[in-house]
């Protein structure tokens, strides 16, 4: 009951995000959502990989961009066309070997990390993750794209692209040459799935091809779901909370731990590697930076814990907040800069806030610390201890800073550059771990905390068996 | 009468200490044997080797004939041996009825379970099973309760009876009624006296609950001292003998005689 009203709680924030009032309204709305919903999706798969690991199995897994990396990488360079130095795969091929690589290092991570205390598989894991970002950024094999000196993957193709705008048949240029997906999208001539969509929702374009990718994201999340709730209901699952909660003692039921840890992992390094191509596809291209950990690891986690471990209907919820959340902060980026944007207002006060913060920060502190006294008056020792170490940072904060004008701040925040203004990217990561923070502290189960097997004794109804 | 565990020089040395110097002791079918002596002598470690969690230096273990000297635990379990360990170890975080439906065998074997789910007959037999167990335990009304909320007897209880849903036809038993209180240990024990004299399931139990060593339950007592097997008999033997009073039983022993 919790899960749909918040479910759709989110969504109906996700329908109203602000949009500023272009004319083509419904394309550009149906772009927004559809493009939150694609990153929903990335966001969700990946924490369902996290939750089989780290829910379910009791493996800290803090490599999860190290699964969705290998389907991003994999994906790009297999169907990148041999001119742009990939090799030229059909996408579904390349796409199920991505996964199948995915399941393979899980399984064959399980080998020398199994002996392991979950600390030091979480660090492996966490080492697997930056071995593939500076392979990345440094191996001349794993770059693919227009130009071969420059880092990164590009070029390659996304599913249903060339059907979306050019319909069935290749459409031909006056030249004879076949067309790019994006020249027949400006062809209005063109019949296509786009343009009937498109049409029947009455814009003055084609559809646009986000909208494909959020529903291919749906596809993927409803057959994760399917498949893994089926799993955990099993005697697999079972088995899996047992190792989770004592291997040792799992063990000396009958059960091999080394085994069904190794499965775990791969099934969810398949999951996590499908979202990597998701991703991929997302993104066009990307460079090793999308694989920074604050930018994609962490904030798997931080929908893990706000969620509830061990719970897949908390890992959407949680998926809901982080996607929301990155879009969000997208938006308020360009809203800093112009006014004409929406969210503007609000990209303001966060700038006043943090100038407030920065340049006087004693004033901060002191409502901190008032409010800290409030809460030891009204008994709440769990808040007061909080603002209690709030206002004891802004003070030390205070301190170092030295108040306005001072050199730590004026070369920081140069004249030139409009003075103090706080780097959205960083107000986001702060706010995601205060998030992670509160949450851990006022609600360390999540939002949707595993729901424990209950299940009745059949024996004396065998009517109940029938049904 | 053949033995379903067999322990030969049995060695473990961690680094320079030599918790278990040499023990040989066997356990035949259908039989109790309780294995006592005082703290530090090298009990625990016995179950460990034998169950597979740690690997001894030197010696040979065979249970149900087959050499297990170095095999994990899960294949020394599949052999039909479980044990339990000293400080309950449930899976707090898994209902009680969980705990039990995790042990038993061959769940993996056929795959349609996956789409049946709970309606599969396998897991309908389980299931079944599971609550007998608890009935037979007398906490049925516990199945849904985490197991990390029940009390410490409570805990002793399922652990046995988690153990007992593995069909083992052998139990090792660490301790089983450490911090239980006196009528429900005896009703323990009297109970797996039972399950030895019906089932012809072989139990080896440790134990410092002298009352129930000496008197009510077991058909032969292994004696430790020092990492050494000090004198194997039936409890009389034990009762009388000097070295082992001197060694462990003091006044319960004395007391034991006396009565008589």
């Amino acid at each position: 009951m919790t899960f749909f009203a918040l479910a759709a709680l989110l969504f109906l924030v996700i329908l109203w995000l602000p949009l500023d009032g272009r004319n083509d309204w419904g394309f550009y709305k149906t772009l927004q959502v559809s493009n939150v919903m694609a990153t929903f999706a990335i966001f969700l798969l990946l924490a369902f990989s996290l939750n089989l690991h780290t829910g379910m199995t009791g493996l800290l897994n803090f490599g999860v961009i190290f699964f969705a990396s290998i389907g991003a990488i994999l994906v790009g360079i297999l169907t990148a066309p041999q001119e742009y130095f990939g090799y030229g795969w059909p996408i579904l091929p390349a796409v199920l070997a991505a996964m199948v690589v995915g399941a393979v290092a899980g399984w064959l991570m399980a080998g020398p990390t199994a002996r392991l205390r979950s600390d030091y598989f979480a660090i492996i894991t966490i080492s697997m993750g930056e071995v593939v970002r500076l392979l990345l950024s440094g191996e001349p094999l794993l770059r693919v794209g227009a130009n071969a000196s420059a880092i990164g993957i590009g070029q390659y193709p996304k599913p249903l692209n060339v059907w979306w705008f050019c319909g069935r048949e290749p459409q031909l240029t006056s030249a004879g040459e076949v067309m790019s997906p994006v020249a027949c999208s400006l062809d209005p001539s063109i019949t296509s799935a786009a343009s009937i969509v498109g049409d029947l929702l009455g814009f003055t374009k084609p559809a646009p091809y986000m909208l494909v990718l959020a529903v291919i994201g749906f596809f993927a999340i409803v057959l994760t779901w399917v498949v893994l709730s089926t799993l955990y209901r099993s005697p697999w699952g079972r088995v899996l909370r047992a190792i989770r909660e004592d291997e040792e003692v799992a063990q000396h039921h009958g059960h091999d731990i080394m085994r069904h840890k190794a499965t775990s992992l791969a099934v969810g390094g398949a999951i996590a590697a499908f979202a990597g191509a998701l991703w991929a596809w997302k993104l066009g291209g990307f460079q090793p930076s999308f694989m920074s950990p604050a930018r994609s690891t962490f904030l798997v986690w931080a929908a893990f814990i706000i969620g509830g471990a061990a719970n897949n209907r908390g890992m959407v919820i949680g998926a809901m907040i982080i996607a929301l959340m990155e879009f969000f902060f997208n938006v308020l980026v360009a809203a800093q800069g112009s006014s004409d944007l929406p969210l503007h207002g609000l990209a303001n006060n966060i700038d006043v806030v943090f100038q407030w913060m920065v340049l006087t920060p004693f004033q901060p502190a002191l409502v901190f610390l008032v409010l800290a006294g409030a809460m030891v008056w009204l008994r709440r020792s769990s808040a007061a201890e909080t603002f209690g170490w709030m206002g004891a940072t802004m003070l030390v904060l205070g301190v170092l800073l030295g108040g306005e004008g001072h050199h730590s701040i004026t070369e920081v925040f140069p004249e030139v550059l409009g003075g103090v203004h706080p780097k959205m990217g960083f107000v986001k990561e702060v706010l995601v771990g205060l998030l992670i923070v509160f949450s851990l502290k006022f609600n360390a189960k999540g939002l949707l905390p595993e729901v424990p097997f209950r299940p009745e004794r059949t024996g004396a109804s065998p009517m109940e068996v029938e049904e | 009468m053949s033995a379903v565990l067999k322990v030969e020089g049995l060695r473990m040395e961690f680094g320079g200490l030599v918790a278990v110097k040499d023990v040989s002791f066997d356990v035949g079918k259908g039989e109790m044997v309780g294995l006592i002596g005082p703290n530090g002598c090298g009990k625990s470690t016995t179950f460990n080797c034998i169950s597979g969690l740690l690997e001894q230096t030197r010696g040979r273990v065979e249970v149900f004939g087959k050499d297990a000297s170095r095999m994990r635990p899960e294949r020394i379990q599949r052999l039909g041996m479980t044990r339990t360990f000293q400080h309950t170890r449930l899976w707090r975080e898994m209902t009680v009825i969980e705990n039990l439906l995790v042990p038993p065998r061959k769940q993996f074997r056929s795959l349609d379970v996956l789409w049946k789910g709970r309606k599969h007959a396998a897991e309908q037999a389980r299931l079944a099973r599971a609550f007998e167990v608890l009935d037979e335990l007398e906490v049925p009304h516990m199945a849904h309760n985490l197991a990390s909320e029940l009390s410490g007897g409570q805990s002793k209880l399922v652990d046995i009876g988690r153990a007992m849903m593995g069909e083992p036809g052998l139990l090792l038993l660490d301790e089983p009624v450490a911090g239980v209180a006196g009528p429900l240990a005896m009703k323990i024990f009297s109970n797996l006296r039972h399950l030895v004299d019906t089932t012809g399931i072989s139990i080896l139990v440790i134990e410092h609950n002298m009352d129930f060593i000496l008197r009510q339950g077991v058909d032969r007592i292994v004696v430790m001292n020092e990492g050494e097997v000090l004198m194997q008999g039936t409890p009389d033997e034990v009762r009388s003998n000097r070295a082992v009073v001197e060694a462990y039983l003091g006044s319960a022993g004395d007391a034991g005689g006396e009565e008589e």
